[in-house]
């Protein structure tokens, strides 16, 4: 069925996008219904208003001093071996640091210095976890965020208690140097590498309270691993954003877990149950549009959590 | 004279018996299915009045809370194997009483009305008004609810028998996105559906019958073989999806539909087909398409103690 499904749906895109253009040449007396131009043109009108809606959303965002980007590595199933990889990103600010994925700012900085090429960033794992970390430092308060398409959950919201050991030892990664510290949480042992060469503090996850930035955590096992792989910086026309979400969903925080695998297990496997829903109307308008069904950790068959 | 007379009599009667039990085998053995489908309307319309709180918004209001990862019933509420192997003819009968049609009840706000028409095939596992379908057929529900949000004009799902007789469906209990099957509850309406019994894993070579509703064509019987069993573990995903490939025919509109071993038991459901072109960029010069079904394992893995 499903061939035939995805047939009907191309039938039916054909179908939308060729009853406009036979109307326009019925009208246009036989001339060409949609030339490069015109496509060009609605292009461009379609990224302005999308850059509209930006800045309005982002109007009263915090921007971001640098971002410290990171490789995730997570051995996610032991029983078949398979290691999940996602780029993150901590946004650092004076008042507040923001673990995210690092794909959608990625993937749109690669196709700006590439424009017109149908490739893709060869740098990127290309997997997209919509879950977000606030950390405020002075107060110690994380918040954990998650983005299921429009929906926006707030999972925790407590002030971070980890209680770090930080040792003598010492290391480079890149250029800068690092502290090695030490933390039992959630039954792993974990490994921090931090440094006070970069300003004010961050870290992955909520593998925060040192008093610098952490470069790289890995548990004992390096079953669960953040790699540093560099800084981003902000550029003209598109700097680095910190955004608390303005509302929080109506949905139950107690259905969270099957609302997220129900969505992204529904989306994982090349269909696009999502879309053929008519569930994405509700959220015509909404902006940022990084609302697309994750295809992150969340739609894995985890048999070995993070948290044990 | 007499004697003659009435052995006229009596051949004219039999000719006309003859002819009676010809015309009663017709109906018997030709259905107008679409008639039935129409009939099915009313029959919706009379249980919305009747019970206003059983429509879709109660299934999706309810539905986070009714859907299980594990569980939908004891194994005992299973059908266990017939182990007697039946005649095609036999087999078809028998098939006939738990093969199903799925279907939707929409109202058109343009027309002012509101129609039920099939979408789809579903088979009976359980008196009580359990069954198993496609999650794709169902999947708009699940995500709407997940998302709290409302599908204008849809009012009800139901199945139908090969009598006529209409179930609306009340809840959906368990659902597989990765292998495309869900088990959905109906409400029985004080009757008893006749489940089909559960086998077990078939291998290639198998003889199976397929009885579902391609294209609008209801209670439709083809056969064929097992012809492949696949399991793809997702690398991407660590998930595993479990194909049995079978040569039986069928269609759109077949989803969710019965497929049974010589013995009449249910071995898997229809799911999809995938078809193979000589000339794949522009899908022209059809050679063959792959028929896959869902593995009844993968049923039987929410039934246990």
């Amino acid at each position: 069925m499903t061939q035939i499904r995805k047939t009907i749906a191309a039938a039916v895109l054909a179908l939308s996008f060729a009853t406009p253009a036979v109307f326009a040449q019925h009208q246009q007396g036989g001339g060409q219904p949609h030339s490069q131009a015109d496509r060009q043109a609605r292009y461009n009108e379609m990224l302005a208003r999308m850059q509209e809606e930006s800045r309005a959303y982002y109007a009263d965002a915090d921007t971001a001093e640098y971002g410290v980007r990171y490789r995730m590595k997570y051995l996610y199933n032991k029983a078949n071996n398979l290691t999940f990889a996602e780029d993150r990103v901590v946004l650092i600010h004076p008042r507040v640091a923001l673990d995210m994925s690092y794909e959608s700012i990625g993937e749109t900085r690669w196709r700006n210095a590439n424009p017109g090429s149908n490739a893709a960033d060869p740098g990127l794992a290309y997997h997209l976890t919509p879950s977000y970390y606030f950390f405020y430092p002075e107060s110690g308060r994380t918040v954990n965020t998650y983005r299921v398409i429009g929906e926006e959950f707030k999972l925790s919201d407590t002030v971070c208690d980890n209680n770090w050991t930080i040792t003598d030892e010492e290391m480079k990664i890149g250029v800068y140097n690092c502290r090695k510290a030490t933390l039992t949480k959630d039954g792993r042992d974990w490994t921090a590498w931090f440094t006070t060469d970069l300003p004010h503090r961050g870290a992955p996850r909520n593998f925060n309270g040192l008093p610098g930035v952490v470069l790289q955590v890995t548990d004992a096992d390096k079953e669960v691993c953040w790699y540093f792989n560099g800084l981003v910086e902000n550029l003209e026309n598109d700097v680095l954003h910190i955004k608390f979400p303005e509302r929080f969903t109506s949905i139950p925080v107690e259905n969270f877990g099957k609302v997220v695998r129900i969505i992204a297990v529904s989306d994982a496997h090349g269909q696009s149950y999502v879309q053929q829903s008519g569930a994405m109307s509700k959220y015509k308008g909404f902006y940022p549009e990084k609302f697309r069904p994750s295809t992150g950790i969340d739609a894995c068959n985890i048999d070995n959590p993070i948290e044990r | 004279m007499f004697r003659f007379t009435a052995k006229l009599l009596l051949a004219v009667i039999a000719v006309a018996v003859t002819l009676q039990v010809s015309a009663a085998d017709r109906d018997k053995y030709f259905h107008d299915y679409p008639r039935m489908l129409q009939g099915a309307s009313a029959k919706l319309r009379d249980y919305m009045q009747t019970h206003p709180g059983n429509d879709i918004d109660s299934v999706r209001r309810h539905l986070l809370a009714t859907l299980s990862d594990t569980r939908v019933a004891s194994r005992s509420a299973l059908t266990p194997p017939r182990k007697k192997k039946l005649t095609p003819e036999k087999l078809y009968e028998e098939a006939m009483k738990s093969s199903l049609v799925f279907g939707k009840m929409h109202f058109h706000p343009q027309f002012g009305v509101d129609t039920a028409y099939s979408t789809a095939s579903a088979v009976a596992l359980t008196p009580d008004g359990i069954c198993a379908t496609n999650y794709h057929v169902v999947s708009d529900i699940v995500i709407n609810a997940a998302l709290d949000n409302q599908e204008k004009g849809d009012m009800m799902r139901f199945v139908m028998d090969s009598q006529g007789r209409v179930y609306p469906m009340t809840a959906v209990l368990a659902i597989d996105p990765v292998n495309d099957m869900a088990i959905i509850k109906v409400d029985p309406c004080g009757d008893k559906l006749s489940p089909a019994p559960v086998g077990d894993i078939v291998t290639p070579g198998t003889k199976v019958f397929c009885l579902a509703n391609p294209s609008m064509t209801y209670f439709h019987f083809t056969d064929g073989m097992v012809s492949n069993c696949i399991r793809k573990l997702k690398p991407r995903t660590g998930h595993t999806e479990y194909i049995l490939e079978i040569t039986a025919d069928y269609g759109k509109g077949a989803s969710g539909g019965p497929i049974y071993d010589e013995c009449g038991n249910l071995v898997s459901i229809v799911s999809s087909t995938v078809s193979v072109y000589a000339d794949d960029d522009n899908y022209r010069d059809f050679q063959m398409a792959f028929k896959q079904t869902i593995p009844v394992f993968l049923i039987k893995d929410y039934f246990n103690d």
